[in-house]
Order: C-alpha cells, then structure tokens, then sequence
C-alpha cells in the first residue's frame, strides 16, 4: 500500500519528465511560428519576395511531416532521449546558418530542411515518454505538456522580437541558438526513455499489478506488433483524422488575419484575433487529455473536430471586429482539442505499447494537412476574391474526420492485446 | 507472437481505415487540380490583356486540359 502512495504524488519523477518535455515541445513548436519574425528582415536586407521566403515556409512543414515517421522510428531503435538530442544538434546548425544566409537556397536549406527534421525530432519522441511515464492519470500528463505547444510561440514569438530589436536579426539568432541549445541539453540529461532506467514505477502504478501491466517489449516483439497494428483500421483512421482536423484548423490559423483585413478590421485587431484563439486553446489543450482519459476520447474528439467544422462557418457572415473575436472565443475550444486526445488513445488503443513510431505516423499526417491548409486560402482568395470557398472547405475537412471518429472502435477496450 | 495474431481479427475486406484515407487523398489531389486550374486560367487571361507579361509555365496547358472548369 505504502508503494501504491509513493507513485502517487507531487515528487514523482514524472513531473519532471512532464516539465522536461514542455520545455522542448515549446521550443520545437516555437520554430514554426517564430519564422513569421523573420519574413521581414529578410525581405529589408536582401529584397526576397515574401512569396519566395514563405516557400521555406512550406517546405518546413513538408519535412517535418516526411521526418516524423522516422523520428518514431528512431524513438523505437535508438530511444527517445537520443533522438531527442540529434534534433537538439540539428536545431544549433540550423540556428547557426540561419544566422549566416545570404543566397535563398541557403534558407531553404537552413530552415526547410535542417529545422525540419529538427522539428519532428524535438516534437514526436516528447508523447511517447510521457505515455511510458504514466500508468494513471495519463490525461493530466499529456494535458500540461500540450498546454506547452501554444504558450511556446506566444512566448518565442516576444522573445525573438525583443532580440531582433535590440541585436539584429544575426545575433540574435546566434545568442538564441546557442542559449537554446545549452538549455535543452541541460534539460535532456535529466531526461529519462522509462522509469526502469532509474528504477522507479510510472505515475500512479500499483505494484499488485506489476506482472500484468509493467511490460517489457523485446526489439522482436516490437517489430512484430507495430506490423500487426499497421493493419487496424485504427491506425489508418487515426492519420487520416490528424490529417483532416489539420487542413481545417490551418486553414483559419494562416487566414484569419487576412480575412479580418479583408473585413475592414486594423492589421492590430486583427492580429488579436490570432493572439485570442491561441491563448484560449491553452485552455483546451490541457483539458482535452484529462477529458478524454476519464471519459474515453472518443466523444471528446467528436466535439472537438465537429466544434471545429461547424464553429468556422460564423466567419462566412462576419463583418465587425466583434464577431471575429466571438468566433475565436467560440472556435479556439475545440480547435484547441483537436490533436491533445491523440496520445491517449493511443494508449487505450494499444496499451503501455511503445507508441512512437505509431505516434510519428499521426503527425505525419499533421504535417501534410498543416501544409495543404496553409496553402488554400491564400490560392482561394486570388482566385475568388473571397474566402467563403476556403470558411466552406475547412468546415467539410473538420466535418468528414468527425464523420470517422464514428468509425472507431470503442476506447474501453485494447485493440491489440498486448 | 503467435497467441497475439490468433486473438486479433484481421479485416481487410471492412477495411474502412484505407477506403476514408483513399477518399481523402483523392479529395485532396482534386482540390489541387481546380484550384491550379484557376491559377492557369487567370494567368491565361493576364496574358491575353494586352500590356501584362506573363510568362507561361510549362503546367499551365495540361492542368486546363485535365481541370477545364473555370
């Protein structure tokens, strides 16, 4: 009984695996965002186009979604900690070139492909080790370190400004880079794959239960197992789930300033609209994984992708500041839930199974929506003068994965019975 | 391994996780095509406005003759 406490409290080291995985999950969602900061310098000091530059952009997003897979893979043949220090290494070169570029290719290379693989090597192994971290209240670990995904920009997106200002863009790249470098390997040697490393029991074990949940996984068995779960409909369900919730939300993330400009609203207010939806998915973020591990995910991914689908449908007749505010209000809790419930059912799909190239094929499929979405509404406005068609398709994508979430099979039971 | 395969009720034929990810995929690649349809056809009437130097792409014709929507 007295073990059973002791894997229940405050001190447990799985706070601190969840505080270390925060710290990089920030870090790598900060270098999507924080690429916005950068577009104008470029285009200052070297006379890029903005379209030529947003192609790094693009191909950023491209790699990390091809990398993603491989970063499981890497999670599940190397271990999660060294992937996660290659993608460490990685984010210094690329900070470092960065700093340096003076041809476009450069760029391209710098940010497109080095952050890319950086990117999925930072973000991907992070689900897997808190999910190897927890054996009850995995919802509440998972919450707090996707709380980690939006505070992350918000406070990188300041940071690099600041930066900018005071040191140039140069600089400033190389003073973050290498403070960011030492601060995650800093954090990364107190990092630990499983608590057997360190001899100690996941969150919330109960050693009555030791033989039939704390499970070992031999290479063999892995491989094994990971091809019978390339068979589930599940696993396929899944991607395709990430994939559409993504275009649908990338869609509103990358034209919603646009839109409240097309509206007549100030560059200021409607930026706002941006900074409001982010701040409030924080909150959804962090409720989602409780939610759906007590509950089942299922019910609360079906709220979440139709919330989404049907929320973007206020915006086909807003006109004032105030209903762009009330849709981000409104739409920001389920946008915020989307992809927070894909670990934990995970987990209840297919048990303490080591997730992480599983995991990696989800964000594959992130990836790719992420890219596809942030293209539409920009080709759309060109074409039609309005952004109706785009409102109309991200509320079809969100529809359509809501539409397969009913598809699933019922949470309360493993598909594969490891 | 074995007793694991035995449990598990494989079923290709109700495989309903690769018919949505077809759907999606092809949704998705049509999409593309209308909407890189309707970057040709504008493009196409930019350069018959007298003045506008559009250069033609070597996609321009090929995406009007699969997508002659616009």
């Amino acid at each position: 009984m007295k073990k059973i406490i002791k894997n229940h409290n405050i001190y447990h080291y799985a706070w601190v695996i969840v505080l270390i995985c925060a710290v990089v999950q920030m870090v790598g969602a900060a270098i999507r965002i924080g690429f916005g900061v950068l577009v104008d310098p470029l285009v200052e000091i070297f006379g890029w186009s903005s379209g030529s530059i947003g192609l790094a952009y693009a191909l950023m997003s491209i790699i990390t979604a091809f990398s993603s897979p491989i970063a499981g893979f890497l999670c599940f043949k190397i271990g999660c900690k060294k992937t996660m220090i290659w993608g460490t290494i990685l984010f210094f070169i690329g900070m470092i070139w960065i700093s340096q570029i003076s041809q476009i290719w450069e760029l391209y290379v710098s940010y497109g492909l080095v952050f890319g693989v950086a990117q999925s090597f930072l973000l991907v192994p992070a689900v897997p080790i808190v999910s190897n971290w927890f054996d009850k209240y995995l919802g509440l670990g998972t919450g707090l370190m996707m709380g980690a995904w939006s505070l992350g920009p918000a406070i990188s997106v300041q940071i690099l400004a600041i930066f900018f200002e005071i040191y140039g863009w140069r600089d400033s790249f190389i003073i973050i880079g290498i403070t960011g470098t030492l601060v995650l390997l800093t954090f990364l040697f107190f990092l630990k794959d499983t608590p057997n490393e360190i001899k100690k029991f996941p969150y919330g074990f109960s050693v009555k239960k030791k033989n039939k949940k704390d499970r070992n996984f031999s290479l063999l068995e892995q491989k094994n197992i990971q091809r019978l779960i390339y068979k589930k409909n599940e696993f396929w369900n899944l991607i395709n789930i990430h994939f559409l919730g993504c275009v649908s939300h990338s869609i509103i993330l990358v034209g919603i300033i646009p839109m409240g400009i097309n509206a007549g609203l100030s560059s200021l207010s409607a930026a706002g609209i941006l900074t409001t939806l982010s701040v409030i998915s924080i909150f959804s973020r962090i409720i989602t994984p409780i939610i759906a591990d007590k509950y089942g995910s299922k019910p609360i991914m079906f709220f979440s992708l139709f919330g989404q689908g049907i929320g973007v449908l206020i915006l086909l007749n807003a006109t004032e500041a105030w209903e762009f505010y009330t849709f981000a209000v409104l739409w920001a809790i389920p946008y915020g839930g989307e992809g927070a419930a894909f670990p934990i059912i995970n987990r209840q799909y297919f048990g303490k199974f080591p997730i992480g190239t599983t995991y990696g094929w989800q964000i594959f499929g992130a990836g790719l929506g992420m890219a596809l979405g942030g293209i539409l509404p920009g080709i759309i406005f060109d074409l039609n003068k309005s952004y109706n068609l785009a409102i109309i398709l991200s509320a079809l994508f969100s529809i359509f994965a809501s539409i397969i979430i009913l598809f699933l099979k019922n949470t309360k039971k493993e598909i594969i019975p490891t | 391994m074995n007793k694991i395969s035995k449990n598990i009720k494989l079923s290709p034929r109700r495989n309903n996780g690769i018919t949505f990810m077809i759907i999606s995929i092809i949704f998705s690649i049509l999409l593309l095509i209308y909407l890189s349809a309707g970057i040709a056809f504008d493009r196409s009437i930019e350069r018959a406005n007298i003045g506008q130097e559009v250069e033609k792409q070597w996609w321009e014709d090929q995406i009007l003759y699969i997508c002659p929507l616009h």
